[in-house]
């Protein structure tokens, strides 16, 4: 399957929606089984709005989650064909609020707040998973439905699949064997989120068979050694062209610390793990969420320091750029103290807010060129 | 070896004609719609000055925020690196660079070769800029070039809390009202910006020497205020609107060298 295809095929999300006739359950959090969606028979998606959201600016105060915000705005235009169904996590305030006022305001949706533990101690994983039980109670009640543990067992693999697949790219293009832009891989990680799961491993599986075949592997000698390696960090990203501009002006991002990036699909090591579903699904569905690549509301300052610090030594990055949307205390309030390590460890670093959906990329283009040529002087 | 550095700001467009280390000539030229000629403009004016001609020019490196967009340039390097460099060459204590310009400001750390270590850009907002006087001197009926004497005169203190600057001015417009001294006011508008460049400055690491760039160190009042509150050693250059565009045209001689 060529590129270009592929891309476009997996971004339309219009045609997504028209194309699957299965009811849909949309979600937010990565912390969000999508498991148990697929075995409950629903088409599981992420929202990832596009709309401004200014009819949800009526409901939620400006200085609110620019994320959640444009969610219930696209939720307010767009309902009842886009949001029927939502489930949200406990995962920080925001999200509590994006709750509240969905329930309020989408009238005649589904919702259901998922309560999330803040670490992966043996008490979180069992309060986890006692947690995704009341989910499945409340799916089978409310639609009438029956989730066995041999359906979830079946959900299980076809996520693993997923992952696997997302891995393997991801690991081809660290290593630049292939020709794809830090934005086509973030592009196709997004993909995965709107895409039906089992659809979208075919896709993949085939997109990944042609980028291997001898033809298609780049030499050696074309991989460009004088790039600085970039780690992105952060919440989530809707607008990939930060990573253009990354790359543009020489950069190369080999890491996305985001839910919208590698935090999305996790490592092989927790994959293996997951695999053995002979066990109690739910319990390895606690294990897998409480144990993936976390997001830094499950991290103390050391934890998440200790977790940069092996990403950086991993992937020899050179620079961090920190991108949060605007007023995520969750991922911004421990900022100065990282920075300051990564100072103390002759690590250059970027902080960079953004909203969500919009598009104030001139003031970013300076700030990204500039930090580029610190480290470009740094070498 | 003569070369050229330009810096294409949002108000104004700088041109510096440099040779053999030396400043050999600078022009300062109001922006316009038509950024791509009036930089042409520029540079000739200044090479009109300097008695050259545009062929004895061996390089030219653009900076400021229209940098991309002029065709007769050999690279473009952001205005961080380049007042970092201009800031060093004029005095090589320099340590951090507050730069208040037009539309933005920025506080840049800089190590004693002149290369950046950190930086912090202001928000997308004219609070605390050249912009944002521009529109407080026109609502007081003084000119932007006279804000820093008049502030000098002031005798009381008075607070100015907004920092929109669409709020400001109307705050502005109330104390007039009230019928508080212009110079007070003024004076109340410097510290106000000075204490959000304080808190912006203070994310990085601030050492001595702190030199201040952009057409804002021109203003007096404004240069007082932040000593005040800065409490350190500042050095305020000659000529400091024209700092970026001269560590363009050092960058541009270094192109040179390194080839």
């Amino acid at each position: 399957m060529i590129k270009k295809e592929f891309l476009d095929y997996i971004q339309h999300k219009e045609r997504i929606f028209e194309s699957i006739k299965k009811p849909r359950m949309g979600w937010v959090c990565t912390y969000t089984p999508v498991e148990i969606i697929i075995a409950a028979g629903f088409y599981p998606y992420r929202i990832i709005p596009v709309e401004d959201p200014s009819l949800a600016n009526s409901y939620l105060d400006s200085n609110f989650c620019p994320y959640v915000r444009s969610c219930l705005g696209e939720a307010l235009e767009k309902r009842p064909e886009y949001a029927d169904n939502l489930i949200i996590v406990n995962s920080c305030d925001a999200m509590r609020r994006l709750y509240d006022a969905w329930r309020h305001y989408v009238q005649g949706a589904f919702i259901y707040l998922l309560d999330l533990p803040r670490d992966d101690s043996a008490k979180a994983i069992k309060y986890y998973q006692a947690n995704l039980q009341l989910l499945i109670d409340r799916l089978e009640e409310k639609f009438k439905i029956k989730i066995s543990e041999d359906l979830l067992s079946q959900a299980i693999l076809v996520c693993n699949k997923t992952r696997k697949l997302l891995t393997e790219l991801s690991d081809l293009y660290v290593k630049e064997k292939i020709s794809l832009s830090a934005v086509e891989f973030l592009q196709i990680v997004k993909g995965s989120m709107i895409f039906p799961q089992e659809e979208y491993n075919i896709l993949l599986e085939k997109f990944l068979k042609d980028l291997k075949k001898e033809e298609n592997i780049l030499p050696e000698t074309s991989q460009i050694k004088n790039k600085s390696k970039i780690l992105i960090t952060g919440t989530v990203m809707d607008d990939l062209s930060m990573a253009k501009v990354v790359e543009d002006y020489g950069g190369r991002v080999v890491f996305v610390d985001m839910c919208t990036g590698n935090r999305y699909f996790s490592d092989q090591s927790k994959i293996s793990e997951i695999k053995q579903t002979n066990s109690d699904p739910l319990r390895v569905l606690a294990e897998y969420y409480l144990r993936k690549i976390p997001c830094p509301r499950m991290m103390n300052l050391e934890k998440r320091w200790e977790y940069l610090l092996k990403i950086i030594k991993d992937y020899q990055v050179k620079g961090v750029i920190f991108y949060n949307l605007k007023f995520c205390d969750t991922s911004m309030f421990e900022l100065p103290l990282i920075r300051e390590k990564l100072q103390k460890n002759k690590i250059p670093s970027l902080c960079l807010e953004g909203e969500f959906a919009s598009n104030n990329l001139g003031r970013v283009k300076t700030r990204i060129q500039a930090f580029l040529e610190v480290l470009e002087f740094a070498r | 070896m003569i070369v050229a550095g330009l810096d294409i700001g949002s108000l104004t467009i700088k041109a510096v004609i440099f040779e053999e280390n030396k400043i050999k000539g600078f022009t300062i030229v109001p922006t316009g719609a038509d950024a791509n000629k009036l930089t042409k403009d520029c540079l000739e004016l200044t090479l009109k000055r300097t008695g050259n001609d545009f062929k004895d020019l061996q390089a030219i490196v653009a900076t400021g925020y229209g940098r991309i967009s002029v065709p007769f340039t050999d690279k473009s390097i952001t205005e961080i690196t380049c007042h970092a460099i201009g800031a060093n060459w004029l005095n090589p204590d320099t340590r951090t660079v507050i730069d208040i310009g037009g539309q933005d400001s920025k506080v840049i750390s800089v190590d004693q070769d002149g290369r950046v270590v950190d930086f912090v850009m202001n928000d997308k907002c004219a609070a605390g800029t050249g912009r944002f006087l521009e529109v407080m001197a026109n609502a007081l009926g003084v000119k932007t070039e006279e804000l820093g004497n008049e502030s000098l005169k002031s005798k009381k203190k008075i607070t100015i809390s907004s920092m929109c600057t669409v709020f400001a001015e109307s705050e502005v417009i109330s104390l007039i009202a009230e019928g508080c001294a212009k110079e007070d006011i003024i004076r109340g508008l410097h510290e106000a910006i000075s204490n959000r460049i304080c808190s912006m400055a203070c994310r990085l690491r601030l050492e001595n020497t702190i030199a201040l760039t952009g057409g804002v160190a021109k203003n007096i009042g404004m240069v007082h205020a932040l000593k005040k509150r800065l409490k350190a050693k500042v050095y305020v250059p000659e000529e400091p609107q024209i700092v970026g565009a001269l560590g363009a045209a050092i960058a541009a001689s270094r192109i040179l060298y390194s080839e």
